[in-house]
């Protein structure tokens, strides 16, 4: 089935000065999912968004929204609904007025202004609250009545500039899969700016990660997780070992790389690979097993190298051990539990699969 | 021990200054408002109520009194709508371009009034700049009578006081986060609706505050319709230093200056109930 995109960028460019924010940008959204642009501030990813919205003229591309190009349109003619991390609610109206706004421009009756607006303030479990002034509500509150503000006049797309960088960190996640059960409860198409990776993995069907005004990488959060495309988006998107080697030889749909000292197997990205190469291996730290030195470690691990433990620190739910192998350093991380942990000056083992090494280029 | 019902310290010069050089001049100008005066005695102390009657029953005195009030809403007007495009204007800029235009704006304040009224009159007069270039390109015959006149006072006073509406009304303006703007724009606003909606409202404090300024200053001022109505058209202020410098009858005088601060406190209470009606509902 073939259907239309919701949302189409087509070598979307936008340039300030010398600088050239965002790059010609492919991207496309589908009906009813939610896709984050993620990246480092300064990536491009606001400034599409704000070219999506209206706020800013592309220099190049195009953009269609429900098939049909926006550019040259205003803000107001592009069937959007936007969040923003400044909350932007009107201060001087009430939270029910703020959102009876994209009504009243319509020119809605008043009773069915009345039933929609009671009706999104019931889906961001803000009953009752609508005669409240903004500065009357927490920020979470503030935020929810952005987003029924945003929903209200159904709109073909929602677009999310950060919308919850001002919360704090507890309020932050618990808004998070609220807007996930929002978003498919509604079935809108959104596209959601953020430079917080777990973010973006807890709510997205896709992320598009973005450097330097390019996108590096398209795909659903865990296959970027386990299938980073480069070095930029492993050491992004999550925790990463990027240790620098040289590509020996390929054994099947594995990749060798000479380290310092040791060899290592791991997953090899299609396409280039030719001997000599400078490499990557990139291994998350929980994917490491470590065990006392002289130890079986995981049978199944292909890849073992053995080290002194540097540093330990418990955050909490889990440990991160920095372990010296000569001058290269391992980060590994361990649950807490019952479980026997080394201490500072241990020797240890570390072993880990084939296939949770990844071989990356730049 | 700080005494909590005392101001502090700090503030005890400033106190003493306004005391000595504000209020017990205003206490001894509405002392000398009820005395008596005549012309061949000089001024008696007394307590009677004819300076003020004496103002507020002649037709010729209350005719000053509404050309000055006529004369400053209008220039009050007219400084709000020229200003408030030039303001949002400026807030749209960006880096040096802004303060450039920031400093044109607020420039005419580092002349004397005296010698920008004065401007007016070469511009205004019948041998002036605009007659001039009108004959010259035929549209009139005869010079216009631009000059000694209602309007002459109103272009000069509006002119003058129109860097007041603009640092207020920028002020005001440039507090309006970015992203209201666009959030009534992605919400489906034109801009006629955003600036109904969104931008007047919240830009109320600053039109308040400019044009309370631009009034009282208005309302006092006697330099410029001095000159520009050259003495036809006199207001409350001319009244005050005609009667304390040339007829020198300080107790009318007095009075006339007392009628003005009372005008002046009147506009400001209306205006202040004004704007916490509107406003009070959100601060």
């Amino acid at each position: 089935m073939t259907t239309v995109p919701t949302i189409a960028l087509e070598g979307l460019t936008k340039r300030f000065g010398s600088l050239t924010a965002v790059d010609s940008v492919d991207l496309q959204v589908a009906q009813g999912e939610l896709v984050s642009l993620l990246g480092p501030s300064g990536c491009g990813k606001t400034t599409t968004l704000s070219m999506v919205a209206g706020f800013l003229d592309p220099d190049g591309g195009d953009i269609r929204i429900e098939g049909n190009s926006v550019i040259g349109q205003p803000p107001s003619k592009r069937n959007a609904g936007m969040v923003f991390q400044s909350y932007a609610l009107f201060p001087h109206m009430s939270a029910f007025e703020n959102v009876a706004f994209g009504l009243r421009v319509r020119k809605l009756s008043g009773d069915e202004i009345n039933r929609r607006v009671n009706e999104a303030l019931g889906l961001v479990r803000l009953d009752g609250l609508g005669q409240r002034m903004p500065r009357q509500l927490s920020g979470g509150q503030q935020q929810r009545v952005a987003i029924a503000r945003a929903l209200v006049y159904r709109p073909g797309v929602l677009l999310l500039d950060e919308p919850f960088s001002n919360l704090d960190a507890k309020l932050r996640v618990a808004m998070r899969t609220d807007l996930v059960e929002i978003q498919k409860e509604t079935g809108i198409t959104a596209l959601f700016v953020t430079h917080d990776q777990e973010e973006a993995m807890h709510i997205s069907d896709r992320v598009v990660v973005m450097n330097g005004g390019r996108i590096e990488q398209v795909d659903a959060p865990s296959r970027i997780y386990r299938h980073p495309i480069n070095r930029f988006v492993a050491d992004f998107l999550g925790d990463a070992n990027l240790v620098k080697g040289s590509f020996v030889g390929t054994d099947g749909d594995f990749g060798r790389i000479a380290l310092k000292g040791n060899d290592m197997t791991g997953r090899l990205p299609a396409g280039r690979n030719k001997k000599g190469d400078e490499v990557w291996a990139m291994i998350r730290p929980e994917h490491i097993v470590m065990t006392a030195a002289g130890s079986a470690g995981d049978p199944k691990g292909e890849n073992r190298v053995s080290g002194t433990v540097r540093r330990h620190a418990h955050l909490g739910a889990s440990h991160i051990f920095e372990i010296a192998q000569d001058d290269i350093i391992w980060r590994v991380k361990r649950p807490d539990s019952h479980i026997a942990l080394p201490a500072v000056g241990d020797p240890v083992d570390l072993t880990w699969r084939a296939e949770d090494g990844v071989v990356l280029y730049d | 021990m700080t005494d909590r019902r005392l101001p502090p310290v700090i503030t005890w010069p400033a106190i003493a200054f306004l005391a000595v050089f504000l209020i017990y001049p205003i206490g001894i100008t509405v002392a000398i408002s009820f005395w008596d005066y005549q012309s061949m005695r000089g001024m008696d102390p007394a307590f009677l109520s004819k300076n003020y009657l004496k103002l507020l029953a002649d037709s010729y005195y209350l005719g000053i009194l509404a050309n000055t009030v006529r004369i400053s809403v209008t220039v009050t007007l007219l400084c709000l709508v020229i200003a408030y495009p030039l303001a949002f204007w400026i807030t749209r800029l960006t880096g040096v371009m802004r303060a450039l235009a920031t400093f044109a704006a607020l420039a005419p304040l580092m002349i004397s009034v005296v010698i920008r009224t004065l401007g007016w009159v070469t511009i205004l007069a019948d041998d002036g700049a605009i007659n001039a270039f009108l004959l010259w390109a035929g549209v009139i015959e005869q010079p216009l009578r631009l000059l000694y006149n209602e309007f002459a006072v109103i272009v000069g006073l509006t002119e003058a006081l129109l860097p007041f509406m603009i640092i207020s009304l920028l002020t005001s303006l440039q507090s309006i986060p970015r992203d209201l703007f666009h959030a009534a724009s992605i919400a489906g606003g034109g801009a006629w609706t955003i600036f109904r909606r969104v931008m007047l409202p919240l830009s109320l404090p600053g039109i308040a505050a400019g044009s309370l300024l631009v009034f009282a200053i208005s309302v006092s001022s006697f330099v410029t319709p001095r000159i520009l109505s050259g003495g036809s058209i006199p207001m409350i202020a001319n009244l005050v230093v005609d009667n304390f410098l040339v007829t020198l009858n300080w107790p009318f005088g007095a009075a006339v200056g007392i009628v003005l601060v009372v005008i002046v406190l009147l506009v400001f209470s209306v205006q202040h109930w004004i704007t916490e009606r509107i406003l009070g509902a959100y601060r």
